[in-house]
């Protein structure tokens, strides 16, 4: 048994030795497609071991995190989280500004300002004690980007404008404010390592935040917020995890009253008051306190601007039970004191002028009239100033010319009296009217009462606990993010390098793989005697197949080992080519190479794999042979079909074609989809090539006729070898294909930006700011306001409301788990028809634009319950891994997930990272956001030189919003030049697969000519001159390389034909036909430079060895 | 009766066009145990195809063919791979040895399927005495291509008789040698036909080989016509 497996394994050595040059030539194709393989996977993990890397440094070791989605709590909620949690809760302000170097010039750079205590950074590693930060000192430390964008090091000053932050909502009347920024002068302390903390975020990208960390009671004195924070960090805990439900369980316990912002307090009459730090009870804690008492009394006030021609008061909506005397809704109660000024008695009209927040945002008076019902005295309860909230700037200011209400106020018209009241009264309302007509009025989305009143039963702090337990702090917008799991899975389930570079690489490993395959099948077809005599002495297929497959096993596994390691190499090339030459797909992303055992061995074992079953199928079709057909050593008989059997094939090439060419229809309906892209060109190459292998099979010859030209004698040969012939042309044609489709899909920017079909949508310029806006700018009132008052005529804006979230464009490597959700006026984009659609679910009559399907209103075509959302193509596959007519879920303001349905893709815009809904729906989602911080700005007809005028004004005008201007068509290029970094990638990969392919021609050439010499050196003896066989067998060879780019440029065609009808102006015919041209100069060389090879040597010696 | 062919036909389709070629019209004849049978004829005349019908390498379209009283025709693939592989040598024209092979190992090649445990040792005796018998004594690690044409269709007459076949069919075996090394040859095969107690089966142009054998058969349009016994 050992002697015979002995012999078995010595033999399969012996041939290996033998035939080592063919062995070495097959070892190498799998060694390619291995090393390809290998790489790709490798390049995958490098990346994605990367970003895992880069998120476990942002979070540390925090694993859950709470942002309050608005308003701020106090910090001591840290500590009694962590003694129920056992474990360290530390709280922080987070704020944005703007950062810039003192005594430096430079444009000031957007930062995250970052309120911490020292023991933020023992959440993190690094080597020696934590740093520390002094407040007495006013230290700080920097990012390494910041440090890097301001030019800063330690020991230099850095000057920040840190956004004010309001409890009041911007767009609200009171909460308007000119003071949107505050200055803060702070030593840079150091640049903080990334692995102290550095790279902290929220966000679930990889881009490097500019962060500047402040001491966190420094910051909070600062802005006013003196003990409170907004974030929340809980630390793991050894042992037991943290769970979500353990800290939504421990948040709902220690919550209090201070903490979502309510007070609770003795009221007057047997009554507790409920307020509100927002101004306006919101709507939830309304809810619940009339789950406690259902009869609660609502009081609502308001700052109005004429009352009976008195100036800027104070009037009251009161609860008809709180009344002194019942009032319709049309009657009116005045104070003495409004009576004697303005001459008032019972049944006199009085109007009532007060702000309003329009639908755009624009601030509107309006104006209300009322019969005095009657006159009260100023003293009376009802118009008790205890019972009026705290409007900031307003009733925390000593005489009315101090007040700093946001909205426009005539100091002139405040007269002595004024002042003497205010003094005396307070923000006492001098009118009261009842809750209805008040709601009618002021009621907005942020809540309908300023003041609630529960009838009392007991203390008020039991009243205080009760209202507590009935509310849900995620409702409230305080909810715990497991941070560390959420950036480990953005990490790991971003963008797929592996797949993306295995994806791109499959034409080059299957090149490779039909290289490897093809010689290995040649090298079996010169030992068919061989396996002749082997199946004549009795031994069985499977033995026969047993003893040539360990040969090829050995020869794989030599390869692909080989190749494996090839692959590492690879990997790094690619690694260090991403962090140069390809820099922009990978944004700001700190990529390594990381070697990974698994990767590398599933490589290995795959392109073995790969390399044995196209083995096998190589030895299977030769062992099948008859055996008398092997001892004769002649190519297989059964390859020369019947007529009958070449229609078959030509009928499936054109079925495989037009299979191709639908399905390349349908990805273009749906946006362009990979899978959709591989299919469609995969079916397009097999059904060229079916027709290519159905139209050489032989036809009968005529019987007589002159003999044969070269063309002829080329053509006749060609047909012998038809298996040699198509395997040529498929080797080549995936490259061609490849460099073909890919070079075609290249960007390029439009060519007239300011077309509303392009990917600017026709608008000159992008704004975004860093406060709120909560004006409209449309509205000439808004524009004199805000010194905006001499822009051009012509321009206008679009604002956009912005819920900051992670990057969804490609930007971004990682997948967008909570993408950053975008608020627009659907009309406002509808009418212009702006920018292009790659896809849209529904269609509109009229060629109506897509825009209006965000306009999801009762009747609409989207699921009732679900929103309707769009977004720009790329983002929705590359970074959502989703399409239009796909669900997402969109997490809104209480951290409940609410699903959308995206109608449209848009196409190529600068729209990119964002997912788009319309702003009705947006404040459905986030009801208390407030006010606009983007705006596209339509400029028609401007010159470029307009257009920066423009861009500097608005950046200087809106400055003190930290408005960024930058221009559409910039934008767009960045954009741009990301998707176009990944198609230089894949240019650089599709080219490898046709250096492959030209290089695996090239070998089958040389192949087939030696293993021919026997009929060159024929060829010669008879006397056919060296010129003619030269012309004859370049022709031959001619022929395969014009059919590899025919077909692989028709494949590309077929696959890039809707793109070409719906767009013909964007295919870069030029990038094209210089490929094109490069192929076919190549090939024709290397051809050439074979066919001369070949025709050298002793020719009549290899005819005497005949 | 070792062989029994009755009425055997063959026929081809041309490659590529469809058209059908009756290569054996009908043959009909019987080879008893140790008997000798040469059959000659011109080219093209399907010689190879009734030895390939014979050593189970094809199968008939008619006609029935017997081997040991079983019929061929019955047996599945494995069963012909196993029967060929016991019952039948080859030798061919080329002698087909394998080049990255030692003469010893080529030899010992038929053996590998059907060899038992424990008799190995003994089968590889049998091989290097076959090569000893055949002039090859001392060539047993030699490579094929060390060899003259000769001493090659020596080793292929070994290693055809390793298994001890009861019926060795031979296609032309000194087609290839020049007249002396063919004589050497056919003189070596003949006596090998008695030692090894074998039948033999040559299709062979060489009239001095043929002479040598008991029964010498012309096959012509498809027919097998009698020329012998001597």
């Amino acid at each position: 048994m050992f002697a015979r497996l002995s012999l078995t394994l010595r033999s399969a050595l012996q041939s290996l030795a033998h035939y080592r040059r063919r062995y070495a030539a097959v070892a190498a194709g799998a060694m390619l497609a291995a090393a390809l393989l290998t790489g790709s996977l490798l390049t995958g993990a490098s990346v994605r071991g990367s970003l895992e890397a880069q998120a476990a440094r942002r979070t540390g070791t925090i694993e859950y995190a709470l942002r309050s989605s608005d308003g701020f709590f106090p910090a001591s909620l840290a500590a009694r989280l962590g003694a129920r949690l056992k474990t360290a809760v530390t709280p922080a302000l987070a704020l944005t500004g703007e950062a810039g170097a003192a005594g430096r010039g430079g444009p000031p750079r957007r930062v995250a300002v970052l309120g911490v205590p020292d023991s933020f950074f023992t959440l993190f590693g690094g080597e020696g004690p934590a740093p520390t930060l002094s407040p007495a000192e006013r230290t700080a430390f920097v990012s390494e980007a910041v440090s890097r964008a301001l030019d800063c090091r330690p020991g230099d000053e850095i000057v920040l404008r840190v956004e004010r932050p309001g409890l009041l909502p911007a767009e609200s009347v009171a909460g308007r404010t000119d003071e949107r920024f505050f200055p803060l002068r702070l030593k840079t302390a150091g640049v903080l390592p990334a692995e102290r903390g550095a790279l902290f975020g929220l966000a679930n990208d990889q881009a490097v935040p500019l962060n500047v960390f402040v001491p966190w009671e420094l910051l909070a004195r600062s802005a006013g917020l003196r003990g409170k924070a907004n974030l929340l960090l809980a630390k793991d805990r050894a042992g037991a995890r943290l769970s979500a439900e353990e800290l939504a369980l421990a948040l709902k316990s220690e919550m209090r009253p201070a903490d979502y912002g309510i007070e609770v307090r003795e009221g007057t009459g047997e009554r507790v008051e409920v307020r509100d730090d927002r101004l306006f009870v919101r709507p939830v804690v309304e809810a619940a306190a009339r789950d406690m008492d259902p009869a609660a009394r609502g009081r609502l006030v308001y700052f109005v601007n004429r009352l009976g021609g008195a100036p800027y008061s104070f009037a009251a909506a009161v609860d008809p039970a709180d009344l002194p005397v019942p009032l319709k809704d049309d009657e009116i109660i005045v104070s003495d004191w409004l009576a004697a000024d303005r001459k008032l008695r019972p049944g006199s009209e009085v109007s009532l002028a007060y702000f309003y927040v329009a639908d755009d945002a624009a601030l509107a008076e309006k104006e209300a009239r009322f019969s005095v019902r009657a006159v009260l005295p100023q003293t009376h309860p009802v118009f008790d100033a205890r019972l009026t909230p705290d409007f900031p700037g307003l009733t925390d200011e000593a005489e009315c010319r101090s007040w700093q209400a946001g909205v426009p106020v005539d100091f002139s018209r405040i007269r002595p009296k004024d002042e003497a009241f205010w003094r005396r009264f307070r923000a006492a309302p001098k009118a009261v009217i009842g809750l209805a007509a008040g709601r009618r009025l002021w009621a907005n989305r942020y809540g309908e009462s300023t003041s609630l009143f529960l009838r009392s039963r007991g203390r008020w702090f039991d009243h205080a606990a009760a209202l507590v337990k009935r509310l849900d702090p995620a409702g409230l917008g305080y909810s715990f993010v497991p941070l560390r799991a959420e950036a480990a899975a953005a990490a790991g389930s971003g963008l797929d390098f592996t797949g993306l570079f295995a994806g791109l690489g499959f034409f080059a490993v299957a090149a490779g793989l039909l290289l490897a395959a093809f010689l290995f099948s040649a090298a079996v077809a010169d030992r068919r005697r061989e396996l002749g005599l082997l199946r004549a002495a009795g031994l069985s297929r499977g033995l026969v197949f047993a003893r040539l497959g360990l040969e090829g096993a050995v020869t794989a596994l030599a390869g692909c080992a080989a190749g494996a390691a090839l692959g590492a190499a690879f990997a790094g090339l690619m690694i260090l080519l991403l962090k140069t030459l390809f820099s922009g797909t990978i944004g700001e992303g700190d990529i390594g190479f990381y070697f990974s055992w698994t990767h590398f061995a599933a490589g290995l074992a795959l392109s073995f794999i790969f390399s044995l079953a196209v083995f096998a199928l190589a030895l299977i079709r030769e062992t099948r042979r008859p055996i008398g057909g092997l001892l004769s050593g002649a190519p297989d008989g059964r390859r020369r079909m019947k007529k009958a059997r070449r229609w078959r094939r030509l009928a499936a090439g054109i079925l495989l074609i037009g299979f191709a060419f639908v399905l390349t229809l349908g990805f273009q309906k749906k946006g362009i989809d990979p899978g959709y892209f591989f299919a469609a060109s995969a079916a397009s190459l097999a059904g060229l090539l079916f027709l290519l292998d159905g139209a050489l099979v032989r036809s009968r010859p005529a019987r007589a006729g002159l003999p044969p030209g070269n063309a002829a004698r080329a053509l006749a040969a060609l047909r012998l070898n038809r298996g040699r012939t198509v395997t040529g042309v498929l080797v080549l044609s995936l490259g061609v294909f490849l460099v073909a489709a890919v070079g075609a899909n290249t960007y390029s920017l439009p060519a007239d930006p300011s077309r509303r079909d392009t990917g600017t949508g026709g608008f000159a310029l992008w704004v975004e700011t860093a406060a709120p806006v909560a004006d409209n700018l449309n509205d000439p009132a808004a524009r004199a306001r805000l010194g905006l008052d001499d822009l051009p005529a012509g321009v206008s804006f679009v604002p956009m409301r912005v819920r900051a979230g992670d990057d969804a464009s490609c930007l971004n490597l990682n997948l967008a788990r909570n993408p950053e959700v975008t608020g627009v006026d659907p009309a406002a984009l509808a009418s212009r028809k702006a920018f292009a659609f790659a896809a849209s679910v529904f269609r509109f009559p009229g060629g109506a634009s897509p825009w209006r399907a965000l306009d999801n209103g009762p009747g609409g075509q989207v699921p009732a319950g679900q929103a309707a959302a769009i977004a720009d193509e790329e983002s929705l596959t590359w970074n959502l891994g989703l399409a239009a007519g796909d669900r997402i879920a969109i997490r809104d303001e209480s951290g409940r997930e609410r699903s959308a349905l995206f109608v449209a893709a848009l196409s190529n815009s600068l729209f990119q990272g964002s997912v788009i809904v319309s702003e009705d729906e947006f404040l459905r989602l986030y009801p208390s956001s407030s006010g606009y911080t983007r705006f596209l700005v339509d400029a028609r007809g401007f010159s470029a030189a307009d257009r920066d005028a423009l861009a500097a004004t608005l950046r200087d005008r809106l400055r003190p919003f930290g408005a960024d201007v930058e221009s559409a068509e910039a934008r767009l290029f960045r954009y741009n030049r990301v998707a176009d970094t990944y198609l230089l990638m894949f240019l650089v990969l599709g080219g490898l697969g046709l250096l492959i392919g030209i290089g695996g021609f090239g070998v089958l050439v040389r192949r087939d000519l030696v293993s021919r010499r026997g009929e060159i050196a024929l060829m010669r003896a008879v006397g056919i001159p060296a010129r003619d066989v030269f012309r004859s067998l370049l022709a031959e060879q001619f022929i395969v390389l014009a059919a590899a780019l025919a077909v692989g440029l028709s494949a590309s065609l077929v696959a890039l034909l809707p793109a070409a009808i719906k767009a013909p102006g964007r295919l870069p015919w030029a990038i094209l036909i210089c490929l094109f041209a490069v192929m076919a100069v190549g090939g024709f060389l290397w051809v050439r430079r074979s066919v001369r090879g070949a025709l050298g040597g002793d020719l009549i010696g290899v005819l005497k060895n005949e | 009766m070792l062989l029994s062919l009755t009425d055997v036909k063959k026929t081809y389709l041309t490659p590529g066009y469809g058209e059908r070629r009756e290569v054996l019209k009908g043959i009909t004849f019987d080879l008893e145990e140790r008997g000798t049978l040469a059959v000659t004829g011109p080219s093209g005349s399907g010689k190879s195809t009734l030895l390939h019908l014979i050593g189970l390498l094809d199968s008939a379209d008619a006609g029935e063919i017997k081997f040991k009283d079983k019929t061929v025709a019955a047996m599945g693939e494995a069963e012909r791979d196993r029967f060929r592989n016991r019952e039948i040598g080859f030798v061919f024209q080329l002698h087909y040895l394998l080049p990255q092979h030692t003469l010893l190992d080529n030899v010992l090649l038929p053996a590998l399927p059907g060899a038992r445990r424990g008799d190995w040792p003994e089968i590889e005796k049998r091989a290097r005495r076959l090569l000893e018998r055949t002039g090859l004594k001392g060539f047993e690690r030699a490579l094929p291509g060390e060899l003259s044409g000769g001493e090659r269709q020596r080793a292929a007459l070994a290693r055809a008789l390793v298994n001890s076949p009861s019926l060795l069919l031979a296609d032309e075996p000194t087609g290839s040698l020049d007249r002396d090394t063919a004589l050497s040859v056919a003189g070596l095969l003949r006596e090998l036909n008695r030692e090894e107690n074998t039948a033999l089966v040559v299709v062979t142009h060489s009239d001095e080989l043929a002479r040598g054998l008991d029964r010498v058969r012309r096959l012509e349009n498809g027919l097998l016509k009698p020329l012998g016994p001597r």
